[in-house]
């Protein structure tokens, strides 16, 4: 999100210079994320089933890249994950937590800029 | 009438070590429907004098009073109000959204004056008619020429019924043809619907269809000429 604003400095310049208050600008950079959060969040959940049902099922032996390794300490090189349902939900909810206290540093940075400079700036 | 007046507008940049004296003194005083370009050497303030009466800057010392309004004295969020309703502005740079059509990129600004849609459709198609773009309304920036997208921004500034437009350098970045032909609908807009236009500019193609030339030179006006 930080490159985002970056990149749309002209852009955020211009919108303030024209009258979009730093309000409407800060939400639509909280929008944005929180779209984008929304989006990854739940395709990152389904991957992350659709990959465990699978995995969970077939087993993923892990001696194709650690050799016997893992027997030597004791554990089965082939491994069969699984994860409890709730599980998903409680990543995902931090996944979101993390993606917007991190989107808060752009948002209030594109706030900072002064639309005069920033519809300059190359 | 006068619509804009400046008092004794001084622009003082002290962010490096040494200030800069940007705008010296500046009294200046604009009426409706006039076309302007102020001119001088890089440095001699164009762009800050723009951007004080712009509302986009704040002057150091001294008074920017726009319709009656002294601006120089309005808190932040009422300056952008004041700007989305008042005031016009054409950048160099063009400054489109890029993921908006032409049509989305004027009804935008309405859309921030919370137009009614229907208004706000018919005005952008009638506003991209007057630039010579209405066979483009539906035309995304990348596919407009530098010279139809600055039509679009002339557009734009259009849309929201302002007072007055500030240009900066709108034909710096312009071929001779392009030019011309954004000069000819913004002088028609001028003598047509007495648009006022405030123009900063280099370009003499501008200076000559000017019909007042403010001079600066060190941040203080030198001449002030009237065609």
């Amino acid at each position: 999100m930080l490159m985002s604003v970056y990149e749309r400095i002209h852009e955020l310049g211009m919108l303030m210079a024209v009258g979009m208050n730093r309000r409407k600008v800060f939400g639509m950079i909280m929008f944005e994320t929180a779209f984008l959060t929304f989006l990854g969040a739940l395709g990152g959940m389904l991957l992350g089933f659709v990959t465990n049902a699978i995995t969970g099922r077939t087993g993923l032996d892990l001696a194709a890249v650690g050799g016997d390794s893992l027997n030597e300490f004791g554990y089965p090189s082939m491994v069969f994950p699984t994860m409890e349902t709730p599980m998903y939900f409680i990543l995902t909810l931090l996944v979101v937590i993390m993606v917007f206290i991190t989107s808060i540093f752009p948002a209030v940075k594109a706030l900072k800029l002064k639309p005069a400079e920033a519809v300059r700036k190359e | 009438m006068t619509i804009i007046k400046t008092e004794k507008l001084t622009k003082v940049y002290d962010d490096n070590s040494l200030p800069v004296r940007a705008l010296n003194k500046v009294d200046l005083e604009f009426e409706p429907g006039e076309f302007t370009a102020i001119v001088g050497p890089s440095g001699s303030g164009k762009t800050t004098f723009l951007n004080m009466i712009g509302g986009l800057d704040k002057p150091t010392e001294g008074k920017i009073i726009i319709d009656g309004t002294e601006i120089s004295k309005l808190s932040d969020s009422k300056l952008i109000d004041f700007r989305l309703h008042n005031i016009g502005f054409v950048f160099q740079a063009y400054n489109l959204l890029p993921v908006l059509t032409a049509k989305e990129n004027v009804s935008f600004i309405m859309l921030l004056q919370k137009t009614d849609p229907k208004k706000m459709e018919a005005r952008a198609m009638e506003l991209l008619k007057q630039v010579g773009l209405e066979d483009k309304v539906d035309v995304r920036p990348s596919k407009l020429s530098g010279g139809q997208q600055q039509r679009v921004a002339v557009a734009r500034a259009l849309a929201s019924k302002p007072k007055f437009i500030l240009a900066d350098e709108p034909t710096a970045n312009l071929d001779t043809e392009s030019a011309f032909n954004l000069l000819d609908i913004m002088a028609r807009l001028n003598k047509e619907e007495n648009v006022t236009l405030i123009f900063s500019t280099h370009d003499q193609r501008v200076i000559e269809r000017a019909r007042r030339v403010v001079t600066l030179v060190d941040g203080a006006v030198a001449k002030d000429e009237r065609r």
